[in-house]
């Protein structure tokens, strides 16, 4: 059962239908490159060390009531709600906010911001909570005991705890009954070379609030996004280095 | 002629029918307690008051009492052969005994409430030790040890000369785990309530100000079982101990709470608990501060009140009061709105910026109860089987 | 594998969460692409329903699968590899209860 026996034409044949896809994908959105084909991997590939996958969100396009990302994430992952605001999992969630003193308002997206040095990470008893290689932020639920010290611990309250059986999970974002979860920038979709769900969710709309891409790229869309235009992270007092960036606010 | 007193250590002698029937009906809670456990596992924890806002729950409450009380209940054992009071020795055997039954009590209803309960060999295998937690697993573990062979030292006569040492490590092994535990929170740099390195030597002075009262109430019971005279140097000592405890509690209180009035970013979770809270406030001034602190003080220290019966009504009354504070401090620390944008208003679908209800489910309470009869059932099978119960002396003659 | 496919899955399963790597071998959708069984309608039935591939063995030998609380039991795309990711040179696209008679 070694790993050298499927090689050959299955690989040739998944490289290729991952080209093939990016190069749609290119083509769909002329002159806006979405994601960076320079650092994809191969699925044979582990994560890159050299890579941080990071976003920008820029809160002057974001309207308020606008939910798309929030729909997109949802069918992505299934998350099926049971009409049980307080237990249902929310893996991201639009943020509205007013000025205390100036009425001034804003929404934004509020999701895990996949900090460089997470809290969560730090507090996990039992090493389930990881940051992976490229910076995304992950639980391993093979490991998870459900003790939600995480939870706990997350500056925003990104992550979530399943409090029922579930049935029908989407195959490529397994989640089960009794273990903690949270966004994890649609790892699978990133490891196929495809944006997360939100960012193309947002981008197909034609609002283009999001923008992914690895912030240890210059060149990349969204290292130049931050480059050049105000950002800043939640709660920066706190020192995690935040993967999630935004403007405007 | 020298006659040395020898201490005598019998079993609690109750009857049959009496005996069967306290085994019963723990046994019964003890029932009751896994069925809720099984309830909430099997469903998932949405049939609990538990929410992805209020994670930790009253299990949580009762599970952190009986731990941290085990700490301290230890300490009477500790006073005896580490602080050289002699006194307090009889009272050794049956101090180990209570610390590591209401440490298991607390583990398994931590245990019995995690979303995998199944993956406890996980838990106790996989360790990530940057994890204050993961630490405490360690130090809840290996408490139950040390105690356990502490135990072994007062009940084996050759090992007496050895309890010096154990009862060194068990005393500092104590004072890290509580440490340890109140760290948990404190550790958290997430919530204004939690965020503050005096959580720790808060958790030590509550650990030997309940775990006092909790040793207190329990040895008298079954002391009055055997018909025992309570000896008042035993007594009126640990009273006015306990008092001290529960001022020390109080102190640190008062401390963190005038320190967050004066820092504008802790002011509302300050304002929360004094005044704006709700229920919390309302647990926080009666249950904490009136029947858990100023009440068992006076009670404790009034020279006119040093009778039995105000005794154990001021060990009462600081259990409750144990209760109310790590209900205020788990609870209502949660319970108030995460601030992600200081100085904005916040609103979401996922209850940001609003203060989170919480309202304990019947199967968190019978869980919380099913520990609580854990430990009193492993308690009353011990004393019944092995001699942990100090009788009063008897005289012995010189050997001639 | 009947006999180790604990070892292969622990192993992969940390493959996959931890360094990213999602080849047909290490990843129990490709599994569960090909042996989830069809019902007379041709939609999936479960993988671990009763009579299906899993509780074939599982169900003799009364070992509970943890799995399935997590990951989806019936696919929603075709399997991409051709070939059975552990034995080159099978046949393609066999019937799921293929082990199961080769008992």
């Amino acid at each position: 059962m070694s790993e050298n026996q499927h090689k050959g034409r299955g690989e040739r044949r998944t490289f290729f239908a991952q080209v093939s896809a990016g190069a749609a994908l290119l083509a769909l959105a002329p002159g806006f490159r979405l994601i960076d084909l320079a650092v994809g991997k191969n699925d044979d590939e582990p994560a890159r060390p050299d890579v941080r996958w990071g976003m920008f969100v820029d809160t002057t396009r974001c309207a308020e009531g606008c939910t798309d990302c929030v729909d997109a994430c949802n069918t992505e992952h299934g998350l099926q709600g049971f009409d049980r605001p307080q237990t249902d999992a929310q893996w991201i969630r639009k943020l509205d906010l007013e000025d205390d003193q100036t009425g001034q308002t804003w929404s934004l997206p509020m999701m895990c911001q996949h900090c460089e040095s997470p809290p969560c990470v730090d507090v996990c008893p039992t090493g389930a909570s990881f940051v992976r290689d490229d910076g995304i932020v992950l639980v391993d639920k093979h490991t998870c005991i459900g003790c939600r010290y995480c939870m706990m611990a997350c500056p925003y309250k990104a992550r979530s705890f399943i409090h029922e059986d579930l049935t029908d999970q989407r195959p490529h974002s397994p989640r089960g009954k009794g273990t903690v979860e949270s966004c994890n920038f649609c790892v699978h979709r990133v490891d196929g070379n495809r944006l997360p769900a939100c960012v193309e969710a947002c981008s197909d709309a034609g609002h283009n609030a999001l923008v992914f891409g690895d912030l240890n790229d210059a060149e990349s869309t969204v290292s130049k996004r931050l480059s050049t235009m105000q950002t800043s992270q939640v709660r920066d007092d706190l020192g995690l280095n935040t993967a999630v960036r935004y403007h405007g606010v | 002629m020298m006659e040395a007193a020898r201490q005598r250590y019998r079993t609690l002698e109750i009857d049959a029918g009496k005996y069967w029937l306290t085994l019963a009906v723990l046994g019964a809670a003890i029932g009751v307690g896994l069925l809720a456990a099984y309830y909430m596992e099997h469903h998932g924890h949405w049939v609990t008051g538990m929410s992805n806002q209020i994670v930790w729950g009253m299990p949580h409450v009762f599970a952190i009492l009986l731990i941290v009380a085990a700490s301290g209940a230890l300490n009477v054992a500790s006073m005896g052969s580490v602080f050289g009071e002699a006194r307090y020795k009889p009272l050794s055997r049956i101090s180990g005994l209570i610390a590591v039954a209401l440490l298991v009590g607390g583990l398994l209803i931590l245990v019995l409430d995690l979303g995998r309960p199944d993956r406890l060999i996980v838990a106790m295998t996989t360790y990530n030790f940057k994890s204050i937690f993961a630490w405490n697993i360690f130090l809840y573990t290996g408490f139950v040890v040390i105690a356990v062979v502490y135990l072994w030292m007062f009940f084996e006569p050759r090992m007496g000369r050895f309890s010096s040492r154990v009862g060194i490590l068990a005393f500092v092994w104590r004072i890290v785990l509580t440490t340890g535990t109140g760290s948990i929170f404190g550790f958290l740099v997430a919530r204004n309530a939690y965020d503050a390195a005096i959580m720790a030597p808060l958790f030590v002075a509550m650990s030997l100000s309940v775990g006092t009262a909790l040793f207190m109430l329990i040895t008298c019971a079954v002391l009055r079982v055997n018909n025992e005279d309570i000896a008042a140097e035993w007594l009126l000592r640990l009273r006015r101990l306990n008092g001290i405890f529960v001022a020390v509690v109080l102190y640190f209180t008062v401390v963190q709470i005038v320190a967050g009035m004066y820092v504008a970013e802790h002011g509302e979770i300050v304002r929360f608990i004094l005044s704006d809270g709700g229920s919390i406030t309302g647990i926080f001034w009666i249950g904490q501060i009136l029947i858990g602190s100023v009440l068992p003080m006076i009670l404790f220290f009034h020279p006119r009140l040093a009778e039995m019966r105000w005794i154990m009504t001021a060990a009462m009354l600081v259990v409750i009061g144990g209760v109310a504070h790590l209900y205020v401090i788990i609870i209502g620390g949660q319970a108030v709105p995460m601030e992600l944008f200081p100085g904005k208003t916040e609103l979401s679908s996922f209850y940001d910026g609003v203060v989170a209800g919480y309202s304990p489910s019947v199967p968190e309470l019978l869980l919380g109860l099913g520990g609580i009869a854990v430990s009193l059932f492993l308690i009353v099978v011990a004393l019944r089987v092995l001699p942990f119960l100090p009788a009063a002396p008897v005289p012995r003659k010189s050997p001639r | 594998m009947r006999k180790n496919h604990m070892e292969v899955l622990l192993h992969q399963r940390d493959k996959t969460m931890r360094e990213g790597i999602r080849t047909p071998d290490h990843s129990l959708v490709e599994c569960v692409s090909c042996h989830a069984g069809r019902d007379d309608n041709g939609n999936f039935v479960p993988v671990n329903a009763k009579d299906q591939f899993c509780a074939g063995c599982h169900e003799k030998v009364a070992v509970n699968i943890d799995c399935f609380q997590c990951h989806a039991t019936r696919p929603d795309v075709e399997a991409r590899g051709a070939e059975h990711p552990f034995f080159a040179g099978s046949p393609s696209r066999v019937e799921n209860m293929y082990c199961l008679n080769a008992d």
